[in-house]
């Protein structure tokens, strides 16, 4: 069982993802999604089980091993169902359905996700983990499959399960083509999501709940816009002083790589300190652009550093040869105790964070005891590990690093100065994190996803706007690149979702095509190349096209006729962990509205706020993404003009005083020749009308219906926004 | 004596040209204003309207002075401002609406680049209302143009009753002017 070379392999194998990969040699026989699998169910009459997980998912794995590798499960499973794996990543509109049917039948949702379908697809039963015996007073797999297949060879028992899954189908179209339709827009909206977000807040520890703690970038970016809006009132405040308590916190806690950087998953504990370690590219984007503007806000060092980390992180150990960037990072490896006894051990022997998990003993052979001394107390290594909750004991005399101490409480109790400190620290991190190096790693999903790869060009296209360091803007550029080369195919204006080994599948949905534009808008205002912009107005037209709901407004996840055996055609109206479609794409068109003057773009966007306004009113904390874009609605954004030779010193010298700012609400655009001011006065004729005044880089600074006259140096450009902002 | 007569004749002349070529190229053709008599209205931008005298786009001369009588509705702008361009069909209403009951939109244009685009801009737009060619000093005599639109309403007597800064509808401009009428 443990060779899997000589393993058996079912259809799987064919696939390029990862997660799939994964199953590709159990002796369940997977077939993909697909008409074959139809098919079969429809010709023999069996229930169909589809599976849907994702690789970095640690419930996945453990049902993997414990009932989908085990012989005389997969032979009942075989004989009685047809069986169907679906990655959630690649699959996200299938999952969206299912998803809801199994929360709808149970009360609850998670991965894995193991729903009964008819032949016809129509969902009868479902949820999530099941262990392979009955346990704890719950029925285990075998015995579920057993109770299924008995149902549906019982002709009374069949009747009842295709009429529940009719019934269900019927609720199913209604529930999720009927999410709450608003007509107004109100003014308070914002501030209802200010309270709503201030009673959850965690005013100990930050964050929002108790335990598990989810790193929630979208409740980020509502708090800083909403200081932005409301500088001068106590809420305002407030709501900057949650948002940065809880990025420090974060920062600070065993969430975050303290030696590599970069943010595992979540926190199952309320200080942050024990994580789930696998690490998702779309947490450690949307953070990053999180910590860059707590910087540009604060000038708070910690958050430089935390975002330079976690971009450095991605470009180190998540970046594609060709510029994209892969999806995920494992919670599980090889311990490196095991490792070297046994170096071909497989999954079973992987346990969680083993890659991120050191010993007493461990600190002090590698660092002596000095370094090892000032390392511990800094960090929170104790001599039997200091995990404070273990329920399955996978920490014991394991330590989870944190900052425990800061470096001036290290530099009194150790009688050395701060700069001693630090310097020992810096040497220890790199000792440890060269060790760490020869571990066995977490296993790599390396495919590459469209939408979560927009959410990593807007962070790197962000950090260097904000920290002027090219690497960043080079990583942004090539990741571009890549996605327009090898994702888009320009000729049919069709984008796809996942790329791997050469590879491009699946459409995409309207993740893809939003984050993407925004990705691209973004990269425009870090380098002004007039390419970038075009090509987020030409993704956003396909998105408009293709997905929007011209009746209702609201954007589609999948487009018509994406998929025939797509149960729903839904719409994603909650702001979670990654932001909805429709918030992204809300903001992408009043942005490019104000950049291009396309007035059928404002009014796709006022349409769509509309539509969500019932669910912003009545769960304030449901679409706190929408609320920003509404918030650039309703107060007209700085519209900032330069014209100037780009990389010049004077058209640098205004760029510099315009980035140091935190303006959420502003649009950036730079002339630098007559083609693209030509280019650009095509789509916004008043572009033709400006001058550079007396050959210099000029800015052209609009705001609340008014323009400044033009501005040739620094110094006026930071007293207008001074005396505006 | 008389040679170098001549010549003083001639450089004076040859000066003149140049100047007279010198702000044609740049289109500004503009007299600057009576600045002597001029007094300046202070930050609120209420007080005394200034005086001015300058040339509307088909070169004749529009005095503020002459206006006495007349609400005048005056609007600092240019061709490259979004907010300018978009509250101009508004004024074209209003300067329309209003004439018969005494009223003018004059509007003063803060492009530099000359007359001809400025022209051509308000020929393209159907603008019906008297603009002229305005600069610093008049700026600088109302208070300091910082941030265009900028909109004084003039009344009757000459007085600014109110500056208002950032475009505006034609409903805000018609309960702007209603007390002047």
């Amino acid at each position: 069982m443990n060779d899997t070379v000589l393993q058996k392999s079912n259809r799987l194998i064919n696939e390029k993802s990862p997660y799939l990969l994964q199953h590709a040699h159990n002796p369940v026989e997977w077939y993909p999604w697909g008409e074959e699998a139809f098919e079969r169910a429809r010709k023999e009459n069996k229930p169909i089980l589809l599976s849907i997980g994702y690789s970095t998912c640690h419930w996945c794995h453990v049902m993997e091993k414990e009932s989908f590798s085990n012989p005389e499960i997969a032979a009942m499973m075989n004989e009685r169902l047809i069986s169907i794996k679906i990655d959630r990543e690649e699959r996200p509109d299938i999952d969206k359905v299912y998803m809801t049917a199994v929360t709808a039948m149970t009360g609850s949702g998670g991965w894995p996700l193991n729903v009964f379908l008819t032949p016809d697809l129509k969902p009868f039963f479902g949820g999530t983990y099941f262990p392979p015996g009955d346990r704890w007073g719950r029925s285990g797999w075998t015995n579920l499959v057993q109770r299924i297949s008995e149902t549906w060879a019982n002709p009374e028992g069949y009747r009842k399960l295709i009429e529940s899954a009719e019934g269900l189908s019927q609720h199913l179209q209604e529930y999720l083509n009927n999410s709450a339709q608003g007509e107004d827009l109100e003014t308070n909206l914002a501030d209802e999501a200010f309270r709503s977000l201030e009673l959850v807040h965690d005013p100990d520890h930050g964050g929002f709940g108790g335990a598990p703690k989810f790193p929630m970038p979208v409740y980020h970016n509502f708090l800083q816009t909403y200081y932005a809006r409301n500088k001068g009132s106590s809420n305002g405040k407030k709501a900057l002083q949650i948002s940065l308590l809880t990025l420090r916190s974060m920062a600070q806690g065993g969430i975050y790589d303290q030696i590599g950087g970069g943010f595992h998953r979540y926190s199952t504990d309320a200080e942050w300190r024990i994580p789930h370690f696998e690490k998702m590219l779309y947490d450690n984007a949307q953070l990053a652009v999180n910590y860059l503007n707590a910087y540009a806000i604060s000038r708070d060092t910690l958050f430089e550093r935390t975002a330079r980390q976690t971009l450095d992180y991605l470009l180190r150990d998540m970046t594609h040869p060709k510029g994209g960037f892969y999806s995920a990072e494992d919670a599980d490896s090889l311990p490196p105790e095991l490792a070297r006894k046994a170096p071909d051990q497989t999954y079973e022997h992987k346990s969680e964070g083993a890659f991120y998990l050191w010993g007493y003993q461990e600190i002090f052979d590698a660092l002596g005891k000095e370094s090892g001394e000032i390392f511990s107390y800094r960090y929170g290594v104790g001599e039997k590990g200091n995990a404070k909750e273990d329920p399955l004991g996978e920490f014991t005399n394991k330590n989870i690093f944190y900052v425990a101490h800061s470096v001036q409480e290290a530099a009194d109790k150790l009688s050395k100065t701060a700069a001693q400190i630090e310097s020992s620290l810096d040497d220890s991190r790199n000792e440890i994190f060269q060790l760490r190096s020869l571990r066995p790693r977490p296993q790599l999903d390396d495919k590459i996803l469209t939408s979560w790869n927009g959410l990593a060009i807007s962070a790197f296209a962000k950090a260097y706007q904000i920290l002027a360091d090219e690497k960043y803007l080079s990583a942004a550029q090539s990741a571009a690149r890549f996605v327009w080369a090898e994702i888009y195919d320009s000729a049919n204006r069709q984008l796809f979702r996942r790329w791997r080994d050469n590879d491009r599948k699946v459409k995409a949905v309207s993740d893809d095509y939003a984050f993407m534009a925004q990705g691209f808008l973004d990269l425009y205002e870090a380098d002004f190349n007039a390419e970038w912009l075009m090509s987020a107005v030409q993704l956003t037209e396909d998105l408009n096209r293709r997905f929007f709901d011209a009746e209702r407004g609201g954007f589609f996840m999948t487009e018509a006729g994406h998929d025939p055996n797509l149960l729903v055609r839904s719409k994603e109206d909650y702001d979670n962990v990654e932001p909805s479609a429709s918030s992204i794409a809300c903001m992408n068109l009043l942005r490019l509205a104000q950049m291009t003057g396309r007035e059928d773009f404002s009014k796709t966007a006022e349409q769509t706020l509309k539509y969500f306004s019932r669910t912003m009113k009545e769960q304030p904390r449901a679409m706190p993404q929408m609320i920003v874009a509404l918030d650039f609605w309703m107060n007209k954004p700085y519209q900032i003009i330069i014209l100037g030779n780009k990389n010049a010193s004077d058209t640098n010298a205004l760029l510099r005083e315009i980035r140091s700012r935190w303006i959420p609400n502003k649009i950036l655009l730079l002339i630098d020749s007559q083609k693209t001011q030509e280019l650009l006065s095509k789509s916004f004729p008043f572009l033709a009308e400006l001058k550079r005044h007396q050959g210099k880089a000029t800015a052209y600074i609009c705001v609340n219906q008014a323009c400044q006259l033009p501005i040739t140096d620094a110094a006026g450009v930071a007293g207008i926004l001074g005396n505006l902002l | 004596m008389k040679k170098t007569g001549v010549l003083i004749l001639v450089t004076g002349l040859l000066a003149a040209s140049v100047y007279i070529m010198r702000n044609k190229k740049a289109g500004n053709r503009n007299l600057e204003p009576q600045t002597s008599s001029m007094m300046k209205v202070g930050p609120s931008g209420l007080g005394q309207a200034p005086d001015f005298s300058l040339t509307d786009l088909d070169e004749k001369n529009v005095k503020l002075l002459d206006l006495r009588g007349k609400v005048v509705v005056l609007n600092f702008w240019a061709t490259w401002c979004p907010p300018c361009r978009e509250e101009i069909p508004d004024l074209i209403q209003l300067h329309n609406k209003y004439a018969q009951q005494g009223l003018i939109v004059l509007g003063v244009s803060l492009d530099e680049e000359g007359v001809e685009g400025v022209k051509s801009f308000a020929k393209k737009n159907n603008i019906s209302y008297p603009i002229v060619m305005g600069n610093q000093t008049l700026a600088g005599a109302y208070g300091g143009i910082r941030a265009i639109p900028a909109t004084f309403i003039i009344n009757r007597e000459g007085k600014i009753i109110e500056k208002i800064v950032g475009g505006r509808g034609l409903k805000e401009f018609e309960e702007s002017v209603k007390p002047a009428l």
